[in-house]
């Protein structure tokens, strides 16, 4: 590859050509801002807070898709480069609703930071004609604030590019501008799938959740009712971001902690949910092999690949395994063996969860989810909303000791740990599914070629004598690629993991936000899976069928997968939906 | 042409007099290249969006001389950092017409006055009561009722002077055009 070499600020840097001046700057130990650039995606140059003075040429240049050349000499923080930025972020002010006080995002806004870094004194120092917005609520799990909005499109790169879903995009043009959805439909008319990579992009508070915390609580502080709650794998890798933790640090113990001390009566985790997931989803695996079963069975942890299916695949329903998602699953035994085994009215239960999601918000109000004749699930809330929470009772998460989480529910395996990473579902089933159907214990349980950050990843295993092609896909693009080959002929899968999120849950739509100049720079989804695969690794228990809490489960009430009762409170329907409800 | 900064829009050559103001034309073409913005890029969408209010508050004679300044740096930052052509060339009216005609703006914005007569909203239509023969054809003609007759009645003249009420007063000049004896003229 042909390498060049140029002076940034002086200092000499050698990068291979197409390197951007923003990529060799960062190799020069130098950040140069950004609020647009996300790699890959959207590498559009347009917000031009990244330009630099570049020596001879005629403007200034974004450096977040100009590519350096022989001999060139930049410069990134001249004071007429600062000053330019400084105007850019006067600019941007003069049309944002700056009411950062009450803003969820404030403390953590890219504009924000990047507004006390470059020293901009006044929101108005350009005043004018403001464009009008009003709050888009209409969908479940989300809501849209363009008075907030900064036209940088991330949003609408992560749902186009990332997700190849688009339902948002630029309407209008010039000032008038604005992201929403065709025909100015709400988001909750349209196709959206609620996986909430679009929040996860969003520089500023323009995209938020809808928030439960005020409900969850009201319920936490009401003597008559009995407030349980469960957490997802992914959100004792993510949590800590929230508390100045680096990136990819395990948090399970505090995390457990924190939630007993924000009161709830009961703290579970969703691992026993996944565990109990594997049980029936292995078992309706094997079944549909042997009895000549709908063929490829795909998984339906994922809410946001679920909804996804019904949208744009509906010939895929067959498909999707009938099993509830993990935390659906648990929100049921939590109401009906729960409730028996303590003694409890399920109707006083209170079922609390933490997500790495937005697309649960979606999920728990979705038909055929209330096994036990109540809701599955009353509140679910994203990790974000969590550390929140916590900041909001004063607890100082990092002072705290680690804990384990409540018995019964609250133990797991390694095989359900995993479940937070693109491939561990699948690696968690084909643990329990290979030794039932050979009848022998897997020694080392290590599925490596389903793990890994790639988006689509495929293995043959040979198991009792049966070649066994599985596939494992990660973001919405990859699995319509995957089904599209699937509906051609050209691959003949016997099982499919679909996440919505690339990387699995790991990096959610509700996990915590990180700043594209972070993101653009460190895998995020790499150093959260690795969180995962550290607490399998370092777990006895590896297989879900090992989880003595489910033996227990499978012996004293539901008897065996795939029973009556097992399929009344774990199992669910789907429907088939069109793109975008009004034609 | 460039050399001397005089490009404006296209290239092509428009003739103009002391009739036109200078002011006005930038913002003529202001108008244009915000309507025709795509709203990519921050410095053309939202400033030029920010320079025609500028311009459109010194024509409404709220400007000030730190208007100015304000107005011919965001021109420069504009034409360095928006993302295309377009964006790179928006300010250049205003950069022209203020290197060459920096009076007229001055004009608009310590006078409070529109040398060319044509901001509306520093322009002032009068009645020379002694050249008024009362006839009433301004009052008639006014799209606003904005012109009344006074109790002033010239020499020589039958019929009482009118006046034009300046609160009412569209600026539209029909009175001064219908007025067959030069009495009603703008300032």
């Amino acid at each position: 590859m042909e390498e060049y070499t140029i002076k940034i600020n002086g200092i000499e840097v050698t990068a291979p050509k197409g390197t951007t001046i923003l990529q060799a700057a960062r190799k020069a130990g130098i950040t140069i801002p950004t609020l647009c650039y996300l790699k890959e995606i959207n590498e559009i140059g347009a917000c031009r807070i990244c330009v630099v003075e570049v020596k001879g040429a005629r403007g200034l240049c974004a450096a977040c898709v100009y590519p350096i050349a022989p001999n060139m000499e930049v410069f990134t923080h001249s004071p007429k480069v600062v000053e330019y930025r400084k105007r850019t972020l006067e600019l941007l002010l003069s049309d944002h609703n700056c009411s950062c006080l009450s803003c969820v995002r404030s403390g953590e806004c890219e504009l924000q930071t990047l507004c006390r870094e470059y020293g901009v004194e006044s929101e108005t120092a350009f005043e004018g004609e403001k464009n009008p917005s009003e709050l888009d609520e209409s969908a479940v799990h989300m809501v849209r604030d363009n008075s907030k909005c900064i036209l940088c499109r991330r949003c609408v790169a992560a749902c186009e590019k990332t997700q190849g879903i688009g339902v948002i995009g630029a309407n209008e043009r010039g000032f008038a501008t604005h992201i929403s959805s065709a025909f100015e439909m709400g988001l909750g008319e349209t196709s959206c799938v609620s996986c909430g990579q679009c929040i996860a992009v969003c520089p500023t508070g323009a995209l938020y959740e809808k928030s439960c915390i005020d409900d969850v609580f009201k319920a936490i502080n009401d003597p008559t009712k009995y407030v349980v709650v469960q957490t997802a794998p992914a959100v004792r890798a993510g949590l800590g971001e929230a508390f100045g933790l680096p990136i990819g640090t395990p948090v399970q113990g505090k995390l457990a902690a924190a939630l007993r001390r924000l009161g709830f009566d009961k703290v579970f985790d969703t691992n026993f949910g996944a565990d109990l997931t594997i049980m029936e989803e292995a078992n309706e695996f094997i079944e549909r092999v042997q009895n000549g079963g709908k063929l490829p069975i795909i998984t339906s942890c994922s809410p946001g690949w679920v909804k996804f299916c019904e949208h744009y695949y509906p010939e895929f329903t067959e498909n999707l395994s009938s099993c509830k998602s993990p935390q659906q699953m648990q929100g049921a035994i939590t109401k009906s063996y729960f409730a028996e085994k303590m003694g409890i009215d399920p109707k006083s239960i209170v079922s609390v969860s933490v997500m790495p999601c937005t697309a649960k918000k979606f999920e728990i109000g979705r038909d055929d989810q209330s096994g036990a004749g109540l809701p599955d699930m009353d509140y679910t809330m994203t990790t974000r909303e969590l550390a929140r929470m916590i900041k909001r009772a004063g607890i100082r998460f990092l002072d705290l000791p680690d804990e384990d989480f409540d018995h019964p529910l609250g133990s797991g395996t390694g095989a359900a740990v995993i479940f937070g990473a693109t491939g561990g579902v699948m690696e968690a089933a084909l643990r329990t599914a290979v030794e039932k159907l050979t009848g022998e214990t897997l020694e080392r349980p290590d599925f490596q070629e389903v793990r890994g950050t790639d988006g689509i990843k495929e293995a043959t295993y040979n198991v009792a004598g049966m070649d066994v092609n599985i596939c494992v896909a990660s973001g919405l693009k990859n699995a319509a690629k995957v089904l599209d080959m699937v509906k051609s002929g050209e691959k003949n899968y016997h099982f499919i993991e679909i996440m919505a999120c690339p990387g699995g849950c790991v990096n959610g739509g509700g996990q915590p936000q990180v700043p594209a100049s972070v993101r653009n720079f460190v895998d995020i989804r790499a150093e959260r899976a690795k969180v995962l695969y550290g607490y399998d690794a370092a777990n006895t228990l590896r297989k879900s069928h090992e989880n003595p809490d489910i033996i227990e489960l499978y012996e004293n009430y539901l008897g065996k997968p795939g029973s009556h009762k097992a399929h009344e409170l774990l199992h669910t329907s789907y429907v088939k939906r069109t793109v975008n409800k009004q034609f | 042409m460039a050399a001397i900064g005089s490009i404006v829009g296209s290239g092509g050559l428009i003739v103009m007099d002391e009739d036109n103001c200078m002011v006005d034309i930038a913002k003529f073409f202001l108008k244009f290249t915000v309507d025709e913005s795509c709203g990519k890029c921050t410095p053309c969408r939202i400033g030029t969006k920010r320079l025609l209010e500028l311009l459109e508050k010194i024509t409404d004679g709220k400007g000030t001389l730190e208007d100015l300044d304000k107005l011919e740096e965001l021109c420069y930052y504009i034409k360095a950092n928006a993302l295309c052509g377009l964006g790179q060339t928006a300010p250049n009216p205003v950069l022209s017409t203020l290197r060459y005609f920096r009076d007229e703006y001055v004009a608009h914005v310590v006078e409070k006055r529109c040398p060319a007569g044509v901001c509306k909203h520093l322009l002032r239509f009068v009645v020379d009561k002694d050249k008024c023969i009362g006839c009433g054809m301004c009052m008639r003609n006014c799209p606003a009722s904005a012109i009344s007759k006074t109790d002033y009645i010239a020499t020589g003249h039958k019929l009482p002077s009118v006046e034009i009420d300046p609160n009412k007063c569209v600026k539209c000049g029909v009175c001064m055009d219908n007025c067959r004896f030069k009495a009603i003229s703008k300032q």
